[in-house]
């Protein structure tokens, strides 16, 4: 008896063990993330109050995102740190992580106190972060002055959520679809197909090459499978809301869109288990005729050693293809921000840090190394933005780009979860296009 | 029972307790605390967006087990646990086996066999996303050269070959830990009573059967409940590998805890995931503690 009371008061302590991991830590953070001396928050709220009492010490600034981590953006990076260095005295520190983790990592950075300065976000999580309440308003700390003259109101307006500034644009643009022209001219393709009739008659073609090409990498996995879903549900003409702001996904054209993907991939135009990652590293290498992605895709193929004024040769961008001639083709809006954390002790030299980083000279460097462009006014009217072939097939699927559905939701990681499984239900033959519309909605009503 | 009385006045009881204060404290802060803040967390809508959260009572359970898709998370958990831990437990018998035959070059290959169990579960589930890709995988690049295959097969993107895929890649990595395990186990059986047995007459699997067994059951059965517990608790290559997808397929209990609470940034309705978990975790350790004391 009194065994079997010792082996259960020992197994409950083992289950406390499992479950610890789940419980209020304030200082549980996962991830990759770059060393940042773990001491670090308390030295530099030590320096900040420092600083707070006049005291005229370098402030060590902690500058957080993930294309710092990306191999193309490695160069760039520093030398915007250097460059930060120089012009201020000040120092930075740098903590990365993977796009996919960052959003987490920053809320969870801020909930246990750990010290953030500034941060790269993009507009997918700019919201979340901003719903926590972590972000300081940088009319306040820029001065609504300064960022009027340096930027568009279009520009400015993505980061602005009851009027407040809470992200100032770094770099703006489009996701669209980006295609291979040397394969398309293989396939006989001169010109990029407009229509969808032309666009599945092209991918016909590129299916017929023979070979390991994937003609079209859309994504099928991942947190980047519902952000492809989202452009081609409005090209069938669906949406995820209505107007109201009501779920609408249970609809005819959603259907319509479902069953696309599945004769796509019946047709082996598409594939699974892709993501944006392979998407890139195989379109770089050739393999892949069309994908989505942001400007970004020029720093891949740089990095694989395509010289930056030849990658418009083996890497374009695109208008997405419409149902029918006539209609407004589709894409997602798509940018880098740049957000100052309330809680910062240096404020003042976070916000010249995002001052260096929109200065004519790190811009264009960025802009010409990683077709990241640059979305200051100045910058913007350089005739090396303008006249940029790679980037105007960006700028020009920019003009009809509309912001994620979930751009300005709190729980848009999870809806999109839910977007990417129901979708793989019916790629995978286990659902129907309508059980799996109609289960999407269903799990986007109850949340 | 008359207690001893040291020079500084203390009873082998107290000096016992004082002695253990120092680990039950360091218990209180890092297990206990924790553990009873994610039971409280598990009755409220706490958010990784907000710091204030309220009581909601047992919502949090009934959507859970409202939920159909939890249930498929406890079935693949299920066979999750049932696969990953017979298979490697199988084969590490066998290979326990034969290098317990202790042939030349025997010893070498045990050592090289740990290899699997050193290297980091991130990285192992790197390597066999490499192998199973669909699109550039060794797998389908074997398969296609051999004429077995006409064409690739997305092995992590088909629900059906996903959680096998997993399997396999925990089998090669936890091999080695049951081998170690069932191979000390194997050393302890008696040599004698197995010559005697041979000359009676007994074949090699009658010798197994009848002998090897039955003096290697309380081993195999504790190896079995912590192999058990292990992939209960397992989440690095059904993360690093798939994600939980395609469509849920190798979406295990570690994997909604953490995308509930990470991706979703519900931590109240994570901490219920959670508490459900270590209740599944209890049982398997009290089977596992009785299992000890009996063997004792």
């Amino acid at each position: 008896m009194k065994k079997r009371m010792l082996a259960l008061a020992m197994s409950v302590l083992m289950a406390a063990g499992a479950l610890t991991a789940c419980g209020g830590s304030k200082t549980a953070a996962g991830g990759g993330e770059s060393a940042v001396p773990e001491a670090a928050g308390s030295q530099n709220a030590d320096a900040g109050k420092a600083a707070q009492n006049g005291a005229s010490e370098k402030a060590n600034i902690v500058w957080a995102g993930w294309s710092g981590e990306e191999e193309a953006s490695k160069d760039i990076f520093q030398k915007m740190m250097d460059t930060y260095r120089t012009n201020t005295g000040n120092d930075v520190t740098w903590v990365g992580w993977t796009w996919a983790d960052t959003a987490q990592q920053l809320l969870i950075r801020t909930q246990g106190g750990e010290q953030l300065d500034i941060a790269q976000v993009d507009i997918g999580i700019f919201n979340t972060v901003a719903q926590s309440g972590v972000l300081a308003d940088l009319n306040e700390i820029l001065g609504a002055d300064y960022l009027e003259e340096n930027f568009q109101e279009s520009a400015l307006s993505v980061g602005n959520i009851d009027g407040q500034q809470l992200g100032m644009p770094w770099s703006m643009a489009s996701i669209t679809m980006v295609y291979n022209p040397e394969i398309l001219k293989q396939a006989g393709w001169d010109k990029v197909p407009v229509t969808m009739e032309e666009f599945e008659q092209c991918l016909a073609d590129v299916k017929a090459l023979g070979g390991d090409i994937i003609p079209y990498a859309v994504s099928t996995k991942d947190a980047t499978c519902a952000g492809d879903f989202a452009p081609w549900l409005w090209t069938f003409g669906g949406s995820l809301y209505d107007e109201a702001g009501q779920v609408a996904v249970n609809s005819p054209e959603a259907v319509s869109c479902v069953q696309w993907y599945q004769d796509m991939l019946g047709k082996g135009y598409i594939a699974m288990d892709m993501g944006r990652g392979e998407a890139r590293q195989m379109f770089a290498q050739g393999k892949v005729a069309f994908y989505d992605d942001a400007v970004v895709a020029k720093g891949q193929a740089v990095s694989n050693g395509v010289a930056p004024e030849n990658v418009v040769n083996v890497c374009s961008a695109m208008e997405r293809p419409v149902l029918k001639a006539g209609d407004k083709p589709q894409s997602t809006m798509w940018g880098h921000m740049l957000v100052i954390f309330k809680a910062s002790q240096y404020k003042d030299a976070a916000a010249e840090m995002a001052k260096t980083l929109v200065s004519d000279e790190i811009a264009l460097e960025y802009f010409e190394k990683n077709g990241m462009p640059p979305v200051t006014k100045s910058a913007a009217e350089t005739d090396q933005v303008k006249n940029d072939a790679y980037l105007n097939g960006f700028l020009k699927s920019t003009e009809t780009a509309r912001l994620e559905e979930t751009a300005r939701m709190a729980n848009a990681s999870e809806i999109k979860s839910i977007i990417t499984e129901e979708l793989q239900y019916a790629l995978l033959g286990q659902k129907t296009a309508e059980q799996a519309v109609n289960d999407m909605a269903a799990r986007m009503n109850a949340l | 029972m008359i207690q001893k009385k040291r020079p500084h006045g203390l009873s082998d009881s107290q000096v016992g307790f004082l002695l253990v204060v120092p680990g039950l404290a360091v218990f209180a802060g890092v297990i206990l605390y924790p553990f009873i803040s994610a039971i409280l967390m598990s009755f409220t809508d706490r958010s990784m967006l907000s710091t204030a959260s309220s009581v909601v009572g047992l919502a949090n359970y009934r959507k859970v087990f409202a939920d159909p898709y939890f249930l498929k998370t406890l079935t693949t958990t299920f066979l999750f646990v049932v696969f990953a831990t017979f298979l490697p437990f199988t084969l590490g018998f066998i290979w326990a086996i034969l290098l317990n035959q202790g042939f030349r070059g025997s010893e070498l290959l045990r050592g090289l066999t740990l290899v699997n169990w050193i290297i980091p579960g991130t990285a192992i589930g790197f390597l066999w996303s490499w192998i199973f890709n669909g699109q550039y995988g060794v797998l389908n690049g074997l398969l296609t050269k051999l004429g077995i295959l006409e064409q690739g097969v997305s092995w992590l993107g088909q629900t059906n070959t996903a959680l096998a895929c997993v399997v396999i890649a925990r089998t090669w990595q936890m091999l080695p830990w049951y081998m170690a395990f069932l191979l000390g186990g194997l050393q302890g059986v008696s040599l004698d009573q197995v010559e005697a047995a041979r000359v009676d007459g007994a074949n090699n699997w009658q010798v197994f059967w009848y002998m090897v067994l039955p003096s290697m059951k309380t081993i195999a059965v504790l190896v079995l409940i912590l192999g058990a517990i292990g992939n209960l608790q397992h989440f690095d290559l059904p993360w690093t590998m798939v994600q939980g997808g395609p469509a849920r397929a190798t979406t295990t209990l570690s994997i909604e805890v953490y995308t509930t609470a990470f991706k979703n940034w519900n931590m109240g309705k994570a901490a219920t995931i959670g508490t459900i978990w270590a209740v599944l975790l209890a049982a398997f350790s009290f089977v596992y503690l009785r299992q000890v004391n009996e063997s004792e």
